[in-house]
């Protein structure tokens, strides 16, 4: 019988253990580092966590527990090394070391929540900068209940005065005070008093009091379950929010006032920093409502009231300025921020005063998203204010000054023409393209102008939005002008789809004025460039199709019998295109019963 | 977005379903053990009252058994776990829960486990035996063993504490305690440390006091008394900052019986902890003066709800504790009807931890001597005076679930038995308000040299009535009694 060497083998199997136990904490830093450089919902930090947790579970199906020693720069287990930290500081060992854990351990029964829970702590303390975030701290409100570690106490240096050190003697003056009045709580009692309350009455009212106390009644149970779940659902800073209201609104001492609202603008960019966007915003709103509140007040000539309304504007007005908005620009590109309808909200409460530093976001920003956003925000805040937003307009950035004529154009406000008209000739052709897209939306005589003038743009693809954009508005003015083209010589030799836009809009313009018109183009006869002319023939047919009137139906009856066989040919098609308009209109009931 | 392999979400969805069975179920299981094991010490096993008690533990223990393989009630850190999911008790079933633990603890055994197939004869002989275990005895786990053995009951079993040097020192009662002063005492200077740092506008660090009201808080969760008990010695050399101390475990205590989670009990108590911290800002000639203070210094006092916001104001970081502490500085001296101060144009309910940090406030400082006003109330005077307040100073429930954990005759209280003796209280019983554990300071004849534990729920085999029963409280000023002494 071959001798078995137990030595050699449980050696072995040690080995077994301590590489996988090198390759789950390689892992766990993995995962880590994957969650430092993938944004939040990432599927590769996902699976990097599910991974670390089936190999933490399985392990711990045969070991029961995984305890790693923690050093100043290395992990250990079972005295041996089994992860160190690179050349720079705050790798894994360093951040759990730094904050006073010893021992980390891992206990059968992991659940995969319990390895979110610390990931997340760990991924927020390499995050932080904030010294009093406390990694400690965090775990330990996790109250988890398979991943334990050991911290260093160095709570326990402490001198506990022995029983003798207790004075036994009462000596109330040496006690501070309590702020308690006794009258307040109804406790007042004088030494007769308190002789008076004989031993009957004490025992009955002791009585009653422990009939009453021992059980629950539903309704008081339903109270606190009450109470407990507003207090979830209540965000901490809302009642924060609300007393600093009533403190702002009590204060007596201007100074005092002053030195509170540096505090809180300090405040206003930590949440920035923090990029908590929605109490932000919730704090400026509660300002504005504050000042608001100061200069409604009846007594509006108290200058307390008038100097703490400034003051607070100041602040207000203050978050919405330059730099202040330029952070936010800053954070949203280096935290790959994806999510943006608090910031929305935030910049939404700001004043009018930051349109113009929120117009220079645009050309700040990175993500196409993020830019929407400022755009969603710019067409609310600039509805009245188009002059600010139209300063925007002379950005030397061609993507800026895009965006706001978009905001513009969806605003609508005919005050906005004069700032369309700065950059209808900017030499970016999408710029032009935004420009004459946006003027389609925006009433008033300028804009008509405007378009009409954007018919000389030396591109055609501008002409011909310029022409669809006349037809939208039904713009009279611009008749004569494009009568004069039309009835130009060189108008055949233009490309096939402007003269067709041109037509049709001129048909649609000009309504039953276009008809005979039009079948003078129909009629005309040119024995140079043939095809080109027929082409114009043509299209003008198809633009007669678009008048509705019968004296159109007629002019089409008349010229479907000309000899050429093309011509009758269009003309039989747009008066089927005629016929077909009408039965569709008679038909709506039927579609609709259908 | 990643589409996660169905298998594993299946396998979550059981674990989660299962879990929160086990929750609901536990809590059942708890409520009703706790239910059948007192009516077993007063009816008979013939009884109908224990008989449809017992009728409905068996069932619930069937209906569980047929679900899970076996039952295993663990006792743990102040946590009872069925089947290592660990159960939640709010103040509806903290009372049950604590019982079952102290039942656990007092026959030295950690878990109990009840397997397939149960019989209802086995399961009343068990629950008898709990009922009429001698806790006192030599070796009480031993002796519930053999009664175990003795009856025939082969489905439940009892496993005893791992043994001491596992558990640790720190489970010993003397260590414990000398532990609790340690926390106490280090939570003190903490206080100081930051209250003077708010005196001077340095700006704060609060990592220490977290981690100080941590570990108050695992001892609260682990053992309440002792750290109730050092919150009733009022004579320590600071007040103020033990008041703090005072205000912050007594404020856990009742967050803890509300079932707050962690994250909520450590803010509630950094709330409670810096209450007062605005009084930094006052004068040092009206914090220290001696008389009675006039108008015009009353006034300058009713400042330091704001001045404590203005104080953590000036922190550098702005986080959910410096918030929540903020608010409660500011509503701490509002009553429940909004009057009191800080003056309020728009306020119209008080957060929950200002409810409950008012009503530990006000407490301690009723119990506490007061320059001016020479005499402290006892604690169970202080308790009656605020309950005839309830619905007006305070929020009448809070204020109920907070005497039930100090129970009618707090820690501290000094008190006159029907037996003649004078004792001091030790140690609340959450099943009987008005029967707690108690030192014997005095025999009758007013010796006081003997001291002596009892528990006021024994009751006189030859009577059949209680051995011991309160019959009212004492001064212990007056008397010139030291309770610090007693029970420090
Ligand atoms: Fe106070
Ligand atoms: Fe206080």
């Amino acid at each position: 019988m071959p001798e078995f060497d137990f030595e050699t083998e449980f050696e072995e199997l040690n080995l077994v253990e301590l590489e996988s136990v090198k390759r789950l904490v390689q892992l766990l830093n993995n995962t880590l580092k994957s969650l430092l450089i993938y944004p939040d919902n990432n599927p590769i930090p996902k699976e990097f966590k599910r991974k670390l947790f089936l190999s933490l579970s399985e392990f711990l199906d045969s070991q029961d527990e995984l305890k790693l020693d923690v050093e100043h720069s290395r992990l250990l287990f079972d005295e041996k090394v089994v992860y160190e930290d690179g050349e720079k500081e705050g790798g894994l060992a360093y951040v759990l070391h730094k904050d006073g854990i010893r021992e980390l351990a891992f206990l059968k029964g992991l659940e995969q929540g319990e390895i979110e829970d610390l990931v997340e702590v760990m991924e927020a303390t390499l995050k932080s900068t904030d010294l009093e975030e406390d990694m400690v701290t965090m775990l330990w409100e996790k109250d988890l209940n398979h991943i334990k570690c050991l911290v260093v106490d160095d709570l326990l240096d402490v001198d506990v005065p022995s029983a003798e050190d207790i004075p036994d003697d009462w000596d109330f003056s040496r006690l501070l005070y309590s702020e308690i009045v006794p009258a307040e709580q109804g406790a007042e009692l004088g030494v007769e008093d308190r002789q008076d309350l004989t031993y009957k009455s004490r025992e009955e009212q002791t009585r009653k009091l422990l009939k009453r106390l021992k059980e629950f009644s539903p309704e008081e149970v339903k109270s606190i379950q009450q109470l407990l779940e507003m207090d979830n659902r209540r965000r901490s800073l809302d009642g924060f929010l609300n007393i600093l209201t009533e403190i702002f609104i009590e204060e007596k001492d201007f100074s005092e006032f002053s030195q509170m609202m540096e505090t809180v603008e300090r405040i206003l960019g930590t949440l920035i920093n923090m990029t908590d966007f929605h109490s932000a915003a919730k704090m400026v709103r509660g300002l504005k409502r504050f000042e608001k509140m100061m200069q409604k007040s009846p007594e509006h000539t108290d200058p307390l009231k008038k100097n703490k309304a400034e003051r607070t504007r100041k602040v207000v007005d203050g978050a919405g300025e330059e730099e202040n908005i330029k952070r936010i620009s800053q954070i949203l590109n280096e935290r790959e921020i994806t999510e943006f309808s608090t910031v929305k909200e935030y910049l939404f409460s700001l004043n009018w005063n930051s349109i113009s530093p929120i117009i220079h976001m645009l050309g700040d920003l990175k993500g196409f998203l993020a830019r929407r956003m400022v755009c969603e925000v710019l067409m609310e805040k600039g509805k009245d204010h188009p002059e600010l937003l139209g300063e925007g307009t002379s950005d030397k950035r061609w993507y800026v000054v895009r965006n706001v004529v978009f905001v513009l154009g969806t605003i609508g406000s005919e005050r906005g023409s004069k700032f369309l008209k700065q950059v209808i000739h900017h030499p970016d052709l999408r710029v032009r393209r935004e420009v004459v897209t946006a003027l389609f939306k925006i009433p008033g005589s300028e804009a008509g102008t405007l378009l009409i003038s954007s018919l000389k743009d030396k591109d055609k693809r501008i002409r011909i939005l310029a022409l669809r954009g006349l037809a939208q508005r039904k713009e009279k003015e611009a008749m004569p002008v494009l009568m004069n083209i039309l009835g130009d010589d060189q108008f055949k030799d233009k490309a096939p789809e402007e003269k067709k836009n041109m037509l049709e809009s001129f048909a649609t313009i000009a309504k039953g004025e276009a008809i005979s018109f039009l079948v003078k183009m129909v009629n005309k006869r040119s024995w140079l460039k043939r095809d080109k002319h027929n082409e114009t023939r043509i299209f003008a047919i198809g633009a007669l199709s678009l008048i509705d009137a019968p004296e159109a139906k007629a002019a089409l009856v008349q010229l479907s019998k000309k000899r050429n066989k093309a011509i009758r040919q269009a003309c039989q098609y747009a008066l089927q295109r005629i016929e077909y308009r009408l039965t569709r209109r008679d038909e709506p009931t039927k579609v609709t019963q259908s | 977005m990643t589409t996660e392999s169905p298998t594993k979400t299946k396998k979550e969805e059981v674990t989660k379903v299962q879990k929160l069975y086990l929750l609901k179920q536990g809590k059942s299981l708890v409520c009703q053990l706790y239910v059948s094991i007192r009516t077993a010490q007063i009816y008979d096993r013939s009884n109908l009252v224990y008989e449809r008690q017992g009728e409905n533990l068996f069932g619930l223990i069937k209906a569980l058994l047929e679900k899970e393989q076996e039952i295993f009630v663990k006792s743990k850190e102040g946590y009872l776990f069925l089947n290592e999911t660990r159960l939640k008790f709010s103040f509806d079933g903290y009372v049950s829960s604590k019982f079952l633990m102290e039942t656990f603890r007092k026959l030295q055994f950690e878990s109990l486990v009840i397997s397939s197939p149960l019989t209802a004869e086995e399961l009343d002989e068990f629950v008898f035996a709990l009922a009429h275990a001698d806790m006192e005895c030599e070796n009480p786990f031993e002796s519930l063993q053999k009664r175990i053995l003795s009856s025939n009951i082969q489905h439940i079993r009892i496993e005893k504490f791992a043994s001491e040097w596992d558990v640790g020192d720190e489970s010993l009662p003397e260590n414990q305690k000398k532990l609790a002063k340690k926390r106490f005492f280090k939570t003190i200077s903490v206080a100081q440390e930051m209250m003077e740092s708010g005196r001077t506008g340095r700006s704060i660090n609060t990592v220490k006091s977290k981690r100080a009201i941590q570990f108050l808080i695992d001892q609260l969760i682990k053992n309440e008394t002792n750290l109730m008990s050092l919150t009733s010695i009022k004579n320590f050399d600071e007040y103020t900052f033990a008041h703090s101390v005072n205000v912050c475990v007594l404020s856990v205590s009742l967050g803890v019986r509300l079932g707050l989670s962690k994250r909520e009990l450590s803010e509630l108590g950094f709330a409670a902890l810096f209450h007062d911290v605005g009084k930094v800002r006052l004068p040092l000639n009206i914090l220290n003066k001696a008389g009675e203070l006039n108008e015009q210094e009353w006034e300058e006092v009713r400042k330091h709800p704001v001045f404590g916001v203005k104080t953590l104001l000036s922190k550098r970081s702005l986080d959910r504790f410096s918030t929540r502490a903020m608010v409660v500085s500011f509503e701490h001296h509002l009553k429940l009807d909004l009057s009191g101060y800080p003056q309020l144009s728009f306020k119209k309910d008080l957060n929950l931890f200002s409810r409950i940090v008012t009503i530990a406030d006000v407490y301690d400082s009723m119990t506490s001597g007061r320059v001016y006003a020479k005499t402290p109330l006892t604690p169970d005077e202080a308790l009656r005076r605020m309950l005839g307040k309830e619905g007006k100073a305070f929020d009448p429930v809070l204020l109920k679930v907070f005497i039930n954990m100090l129970g009618i005759y707090p820690v501290g209280s000094v008190v006159i038995l029907d037996s003649g003796e004078v004792g001091v209280v030790m140690k609340a019983n959450p099943a009987e308000l008005s029967r707690p554990e108690m030192a014997i300071i005095a025999d009758k004849f007013g010796k006081k040299d003997k001291m002596e534990t009892v528990d006021l729920t024994k009751i006189d085999d030859k009577t059949g009535k209680h051995k011991r029963t309160i019959l009212k409280t004492i001064d212990p000023y007056q008397y010139k009694l030291d309770i610090a002494r007693y029970i420090y």
